[in-house]
């Protein structure tokens, strides 16, 4: 029964993130470019782009091993860049059904990226963390096949091309949080808001880095959108 | 230090912090959170997150402003619709394609 019921969660994970593939594997290929750029071979550059995941992050990453940074600089604009999985994976582990073991809570973890937990927190709950795993089987390897293939051949595409696939991500950010949101007052009020805030901080404070910006406002708006409209107790207890 | 030395530890190093912030959430939280202000909280949070990666960088991720402005309209639009997301995504990608022609 629990068998079948992570089978079907896991199918239909890695069913629902093709799109995710794609979207990954077009933008891994500037990865790549990039990576072969600062000196990466083709495997190193897919060796990194399997163990980190992160699009933002390696693009930092690669920029300061290009420099010949530290150690510490890396992991800590890592740790900047990628606080707000810290977010995400707290609110994905109060969508599970409460007791899970902790080999099925670290399924969730290791595929926490902005899309996949994009996907996961819109399905309903309780959400079944074999789900998760399937969207991480289904998207990591397109980035990692990406990367190596952006790595290898270059730029194999049109330039008219690469540049219309680059809004991909960003359009699937956008209809994944219009969708829902579209539903609720509340929710398209702080959408609009988050929206004009981050474009304002891009033009006050120029410097402050993309990872920073998303955890700081992410952390400002969404604490007083819970003072105002704290959410009553059965929309979204997690606790059942 | 040898330049490949050099880049198998900065993968490695960049590869703990991330994934230190990916466990860390399975490895400390137990229970589930009764307290109203972090569930509100957790519940907006992605709106914001998502909200605010989307926007305004959606206008320079393809280096043609309008191109890209015709998209952003272009997937606000498809989240209004019952199309989904991959019609939604590759929709806008093809409308962007396309307004690259015009401006």
């Amino acid at each position: 029964m629990k068998y079948e019921e992570d089978n079907k969660a896991f199918i239909r994970g890695y069913r629902d993130a093709f799109p995710i593939f794609i979207s990954y594997f077009t933008v891994s290929l500037a990865v790549g470019i990039n990576a072969r750029n600062a000196g990466l071979s083709v495997f190193q550059g897919a060796l990194m782009s399997f163990l980190n995941l992160t699009s933002t992050g390696q693009a930092a990453g690669i920029e300061i091993i290009r420099e010949h940074g530290t150690f510490f600089e890396l992991a800590l604009s890592q740790l900047a860049i990628n606080l707000r999985y810290l977010l995400m994976g707290t609110a994905l582990a109060v969508r599970l059904r409460p007791g899970q073991s902790l080999g099925r809570r670290l399924l969730v973890s290791i595929g926490i990226t902005d899309e996949i937990f994009a996907l996961s927190a819109s399905v309903a709950k309780p959400l079944s963390p074999l789900y998760v795993f399937g969207c991480y089987c289904m998207s990591m390897p397109g980035w990692v096949l990406g990367t190596m293939t952006g790595s290898a051949l270059g730029n194999i595409l049109p330039a008219s091309v690469v540049s219309a696939l680059s809004i991909a991500l960003y359009a699937m950010f956008t209809y994944l949080v219009i969708e829902p949101a579209r539903k609720s007052k509340i929710l398209v009020g702080l959408v609009i808001i988050s929206m004009l805030i981050s474009l304002l901080t891009d033009r006050l404070l120029p410097s402050l880095s993309f990872g920073m910006k998303v955890i700081i406002l992410t952390v400002v708006i969404a604490s007083v959108a819970s003072l105002i409209f704290p959410i009553p107790e059965e929309e979204n207890g997690g606790t059942k | 230090m040898t330049g490949n030395l050099y880049i198998y530890l900065s993968i490695l190093a960049m590869a703990a912090a991330t994934n230190l912030v990916r466990v860390l959430p399975s490895l400390l939280l137990k229970r589930p959170i009764k307290n109203q202000f972090i569930r509100s909280f957790l519940y907006y949070a992605p709106y914001v997150t998502l909200s605010v990666m989307a926007f305004p960088s959606i206008l320079y991720s393809t280096g043609n402003f309008y191109g890209a402005l015709c998209g952003f309209i272009c997937v606000i639009l498809l989240s209004f619709t019952k199309v989904g997301m991959f019609v939604s995504t590759f929709g806008t990608c093809l409308i962007v394609y396309l307004a690259q022609l015009i401006f």
